[in-house]
């Protein structure tokens, strides 16, 4: 086989790939456009004349704007400490000398690992008993616990980067170590910052174990929570559940769309040790 | 940094990370190193057991379910970490068609596992899109009952969540290789060696660290990390076919309020986690005395 024919294999092969990755996706949309008729005659292909009626029942029948609502009450909560206590960890662990450094980030590092499920349910009763429970500050403070480690694992490789004669000079102007943070340090972080935001926007959204078991009724759940029980309490015909599903997905996928570059940076920061 | 110049100032920078860490972490599982020894209902105080309820996990059948499926779901990782690589080997030159799939390729990644899992249950239906797709590719010997037959379900878990995490791997991957020398690969053309031969001298070896990494997140994923796609694709069911460690977490805490006894499965959960840890510290070791 010549190199030439072997690129075009690979060209189709990979386009072939690409287009793979995203046919669920496709039939998700195309279904959720669909109505009954036109679902039971023809599953795969787009329908003739497409209807948004499944958006209209879903929205009017399943509470989803509460949901959103909910759901974007979390995220806005979550992702302002969460940059905070992130960056302000990463800076102390990359520039700042201070007693049990290594130990605590080896912790800092270590912790990301363990499974959620197997926190969940003690800290369903944690808690319970300190009045958290069913309610959004709880779901947040989960989140922080869980989220925070990896993104101030991400700041500190970030803070590592920038030289330290940054820090010096700034100490010898006899800057405080907190101006030094918020006017030398935050501004010069930005790029892994919005990383670390994207990571966490999304992460935050799509989670499910904490929102099903710390938020326990109706009016509190998150999207994700409530999108896994729709599947599994009532029947809810396929073309209302696509039409659930995209609206969900819909958000990460714009945000997909307009940050696939620190997304992708998100990815390599923490999986390629130089 | 000398020693004696610290910053304790610095402790006020970590702190708030800390707190979080200790207090919604740390906590919640070195308590459940205490109650997995106890019987406990949640509302009365919990009363110790000794190894009992360990004897009784050993012999609760949903268990013996899930640590089978948790050994079919391991036995996936070899794919899970070959498949990727062999698709990132082949465009690490780009070609026409990989900044089209590179740009595709996350999207399962960032979906949500809730998401993905309602979706493919309804996509995999008896009647639903994958066997109406079958029949019309005329592979109508294929058409099954993906979520039902009890020896297939937890094989289709599998390649689902290897599905998502596909894409993540590949772009992984091509990054590690982006820093591997090109005078490697001039000197293995030079010496003649076929694709695969070069794959396996310089590509594999060039991003062994890569590797290892995602063969840890395979572990990590399909031994703990698999509830939301199960919970939402097939619950666990049917009976306890696609039943893992997780489940028995949840079932037993908020089905049967027996919360010792879940404990008990989350140490179960923690050792194999504490487990695959162990086994790459050892193999950092080993490379490190090389």
């Amino acid at each position: 086989m010549s190199r030439g024919a072997g690129k075009v294999v690979v060209s189709i092969g990979i386009i072939l790939l690409g287009l793979l990755t995203v046919l669920p996706f496709y039939f998700m949309v195309v279904t959720s456009i669909k109505d009954t008729d036109s679902y039971l005659t023809e599953k795969l292909l787009p329908p003739s004349r497409p209807t948004f009626n499944n958006y209209v029942t879903i929205f009017a029948q399943l509470k989803l704007a509460v949901y959103f609502r909910n759901s974007i009450i979390v995220l806005v909560a979550t992702l302002v400490p969460y940059v905070l206590i992130c960056s302000a960890a990463g800076f102390a662990f990359a520039k700042l000398n201070f007693p049990l450094r290594i130990p605590l980030l080896l912790l800092v590092t270590a912790i990301m690992i363990f499974p959620q499920m197997v926190l969940g349910v003690q800290i369903y009763h944690l808690q319970a008993r300190m009045g958290l429970l069913n309610t959004h500050a709880g779901l947040v403070f989960a989140y922080l616990g869980y989220f925070a480690p990896y993104a101030a694992y991400l700041m500190t490789t970030y803070f590592r980067g920038i030289p330290r004669t940054f820090l010096e000079a700034a100490k010898i102007d006899g800057a405080g170590l907190w101006s030094i943070y918020i006017r030398i340090m935050l501004p010069m972080a930005r790029p892994m910052l919005v990383t670390v935001i994207i990571v966490g926007s999304q992460a935050v959204w799509n989670e499910l174990p904490f929102s099903l078991l710390l938020l326990r009724s109706t009016d509190k759940r998150t999207l994700m929570a409530a999108i896994a029980l729709l599947n599994g309490e009532y029947g809810v015909p396929a073309m209302e559940m696509c039409a659930a599903l995209t609206v969900v997905a819909l958000p990460i996928i714009l945000l997909y769309v307009v940050a696939q570059r620190q997304i992708q940076r998100g990815i390599l920061a923490g999986g390629i040790k130089e | 940094m000398s020693r004696n110049r610290y910053d304790y100032q610095a402790f006020l920078f970590i702190l708030p990370l800390l707190l979080m860490i200790a207090l919604f972490m740390l906590y919640p599982a070195l308590t459940t190193f205490y109650y997995g020894f106890t019987k406990w209902n949640g509302i009365s105080s919990p009363t110790w057991q000794g190894l009992s309820n360990f004897a009784r996990l050993l012999r609760d059948s949903s268990f013996h379910a899930a640590v089978r499926n948790a050994v079919i779901l391991a036995l996936y990782v070899p794919l899970w970490t070959i498949l990727p690589l062999l698709v990132a080997a082949s465009i690490r030159k780009p070609v026409v068609g990989s900044g089209f799939f590179r740009s595709l390729s996350l999207v399962p990644f960032v979906i949500s596992p809730v998401i993905l899992g309602v979706l493919f249950n309804v996509l995999l239906r008896t009647n639903g899109v994958v066997n109406t797709l079958l029949e019309r590719l005329g592979l109508r010997f294929l058409v099954t009952e993906w979520l039902v037959e009890p020896d297939l379900v937890i094989h289709v878990v599998a390649l689902v969540t290897i599905f998502k995490f596909f894409g993540f791997g590949v772009i992984l991957y091509l990054g590690a290789m982006g820093k591997i020398s090109e005078s490697l690969y001039d000197a293995a053309k030079i010496d003649g060696c076929s694709w695969l031969q070069t794959l396996r001298a310089v590509t594999a070896p060039g991003i062994r660290h890569t590797i290892e990494f995602f063969v840890v997140l395979g572990f990590i994923t399909f031994f703990a990390r698999m509830f939301p796609i199960i919970y939402t694709m097939t619950g666990g069911g049917p009976g306890y076919a696609s039943f893992v460690p997780e489940f028995g977490i949840y079932f037993q805490a908020f089905q049967n309020f027996q919360l010792g006894y879940s404990a008990t499965w989350a140490i179960f959960v923690y050792l194999l986690t504490f487990l695959i840890i162990f086994a790459q510290v050892m193999l950092m070791k080993r490379e490190g005395a090389q």
